[in-house]
C-alpha cells in the first residue's frame, strides 16, 4: 500500500518503470536519425591537431596506422572511415598492422566504405596480419618487422611489396596513428607510447572510445601524443574539418539528446530522492 | 627431486631473458641486441601459440565437462558453444580465409559484428537505467562525482554549448586540470608499482607466474 508521500508526483518521478525509460530512450535516439536537427558542433583542438598533422605531411611520407580495435567499438569504426579516407586522399603511404585479434577483419570491413582512388595496394598501402603479444609484438614490429612476419595479410611476401622496401627501420616512419579499443591484451595506445614514442620519439596520435579519453588525456596534455579523436564526437569533428559530413555527424544529434535525457533522468531521480528523504519515506 | 621439476630453472630463464632485454635497451652491445631480438621475437611466437591452442583447449576442457555431466540448463549452451568454436576454426584455417569474399569473413561480418554491436547497444540502456536509479547526491564524494560527470557530459554533447557556452569552458577545465592531475598520479603510481613488481620477478622473489604452490 503506497503512502501519501509515495503517491505524490515528486515521488513518482523517481519510480518510473524501466519499460518507459527504455522506450523514451529509443524514441530520443532514433528521432534525430530520421529527422536530423542539425545542432552545431564546436570543434576540439585535439581533433584539429590530428587533421592538421596529416594535412601537412609531405608527399611520399610513410605512416603506420595500427588497427587495434574490434567490432564492438563502433565509435572507432566511424573515426577510421573518415581518417582513412583523408589519408587515401593525400599523397602519403601507410602500413596497417594489427595488434588486436579483430583488427584485420575491421580493416577489411572499413575499406568497403572507402574510395581508394589512385592508391594501389602494395605500393601505397599494405595490411600486415595480426601479430599477437601486445607490447612485445609492437616492439618486435618496430625493431624488425621481417623477424616476426614474412608476408602481408594476403600471403604476399613482404619483399615483393614496394611499400615494405621503404620501411627498413623506424627512422622511415613519419607518423604513427593507433585506433585503440579498450581491450585487455593486444595493442592500444599505452603499449604504443611505451614501445614507439619512448624509444623512437615517433610522432603519435590515436583514436579512442569516449570512455578511454579521461585516462589518455594526460598524454595529450604532456605532448606525448599530438592529438586524439575522442569517440563518436571526434569522428564527427573530423568529418566536419574534412568537409565530408557523414554518419558521425548525423549521429551527433542523437548523442546530444541522449546525454540530455540521461541528465534529466538523474535530476528527476535526485528530486524524488530528496523529497522522500525529507518526508522520511523509506525506499 | 628431478631437475625438470625444480622451480630454479624457470626463475633463471626469467632472469636471463629479462636482464638481457633490459640491458640491451639502455646499452648498445651488438651481441646482446641480437639475443634480445631473439627473445622478443620468441615471445610473439609463444603468444601466438597461447592464443591458438591454450585458449581453445581450456574452453574445450571446461565445456566438455559440463556436457558430460549434463549440467541442467547449461549443457546445451556448452554444446552450441563448442560447435560454433569448431566451425569458426575450420572456416578460418581451411576455407581459404584470405581470399576475397572468404567464408570466414562473411561468417565474421554476419555473426560476430552484429552480435557485438547488439551487446554494446544494450550497455546504453543498462547505463541509463542504472544512472536513473543509483546516481544520488548521498554524500559529498558522490555529489562531486555526479556534478563533474554531468558537466563533462554537457561539454561533450553538442547541445551543451547551445544551452550555455560556459559548459564547454567548465568541462574543458575539468579535463585539463583535475582529470589530468588525477590520472597522472594513477599512471605514475601504477608505473612505479609495475617496476617494483618486475624487479621482484627478475630477481626470483615473485613466483606467481610459475604456477603451482
Amino acid at each position: 500500500m503506497q503512502t501519501k508521500q509515495q503517491k505524490s508526483i515528486l515521488s513518482k518521478v523517481g519510480r518510473i518503470n524501466n519499460k518507459f525509460v527504455y522506450l523514451a530512450l529509443v524514441i530520443i535516439l532514433c528521432g534525430p536519425l530520421i529527422s536530423p536537427l542539425g545542432l552545431p558542433l564546436l570543434l576540439g583542438e585535439e581533433t584539429q591537431f590530428v587533421y592538421d598533422y596529416i594535412d601537412q605531411l609531405p608527399e611520399g611520407s610513410l605512416i603506420v596506422i595500427s588497427m587495434d580495435f574490434s567490432s564492438n567499438h563502433i565509435e572507432i569504426i566511424l573515426q577510421a572511415r573518415v581518417f582513412l579516407q583523408h589519408v587515401l586522399d593525400r599523397p602519403i603511404k601507410f602500413i596497417m598492422p594489427s595488434f588486436e585479434v579483430e583488427g584485420n577483419m575491421m580493416t577489411l570491413q572499413i575499406f568497403n566504405y572507402l574510395d581508394v582512388g589512385n592508391n594501389e595496394y602494395g605500393i601505397d598501402y599494405v595490411m600486415i596480419p595480426y601479430i599477437p603479444g601486445g607490447d612485445v609484438a609492437i616492439a618486435a614490429f618496430a625493431k624488425d618487422v621481417r623477424g616476426i612476419v614474412s608476408t602481408d595479410y594476403y600471403g604476399t611476401s613482404l619483399d615483393d611489396l614496394p611499400i615494405m622496401n621503404e620501411f627498413q627501420s623506424m627512422d622511415d616512419i613519419d607518423f604513427w596513428f593507433v585506433f585503440s579499443g579498450p581491450s585487455a591484451g593486444g595493442g592500444g595506445i599505452e603499449p604504443t607510447i611505451k614501445q614507439i614514442k619512448a624509444p623512437y620519439d615517433t610522432p603519435l596520435a590515436c583514436g579512442l572510445t569516449t570512455v578511454q579519453v579521461p585516462g589518455v588525456y594526460p598524454y595529450f596534455k604532456s605532448g606525448l601524443i599530438i592529438g586524439l579523436l575522442a569517440g563518436q564526437r571526434g569522428a564527427a569533428e573530423y568529418e566536419l574539418i574534412n568537409k565530408t559530413p557523414g554518419e558521425a555527424v548525423k549521429q551527433t544529434d542523437s548523442l546530444s539528446l541522449g546525454h540530455l535525457y540521461v541528465i534529466s533522468l538523474v535530476v528527476l531521480g535526485n528530486i524524488s530522492y530528496f523529497y522522500e528523504k525529507s518526508k522520511g519515506v523509506k525506499r | 627431486m628431478s631437475v625438470l621439476n625444480s622451480r630454479e630453472i624457470p626463475i633463471i630463464i626469467t632472469a636471463l631473458v629479462g636482464f638481457v632485454t633490459l640491458i640491451s635497451y639502455y646499452i648498445a652491445i651488438p651481441q646482446l641486441d641480437v639475443l634480445a631480438d631473439v627473445f622478443v621475437q620468441s615471445s610473439v611466437i609463444i603468444a601466438a601459440f597461447a592464443l591458438a591452442f591454450v585458449g581453445p583447449i581450456n574452453i574445450l576442457r571446461f565445456h566438455s565437462g559440463i556436457i558430460i555431466k549434463r549440467v541442467e540448463n547449461r549443457w546445451m549452451f556448452s554444446t552450441w558453444m563448442l560447435f560454433v568454436m569448431f566451425l569458426t576454426i575450420v572456416l578460418g584455417v581451411f576455407a581459404k580465409p584470405f581470399a576475397a569474399g572468404a567464408l570466414f569473413l562473411q561468417w565474421y561480418q554476419m555473426t560476430i559484428m552484429p552480435l557485438n554491436a547488439t551487446f554494446q547497444s544494450l550497455t546504453g540502456f543498462y547505463i541509463t537505467a542504472v544512472a536513473y536509479r543509483t546516481f544520488k547526491l548521498r554524500s559529498l564524494e558522490t555529489s562531486v562525482l555526479l556534478i563533474t560527470g554531468i558537466l563533462v557530459m554537457l561539454k561533450n554533447a553538442a547541445i551543451g554549448a547551445i544551452i550555455w557556452p560556459g559548459f564547454v569552458t567548465i568541462g574543458t577545465w575539468i579535463m585539463d586540470v583535475p582529470n589530468t592531475a588525477g590520472f597522472r598520479g594513477i599512471i605514475i603510481s601504477t608505473a612505479v608499482g609495475v617496476i617494483a613488481y618486475s624487479v621482484r620477478v627478475l630477481l626470483g622473489y615473485e613466483r606467481g607466474h610459475l604456477g603451482g604452490e
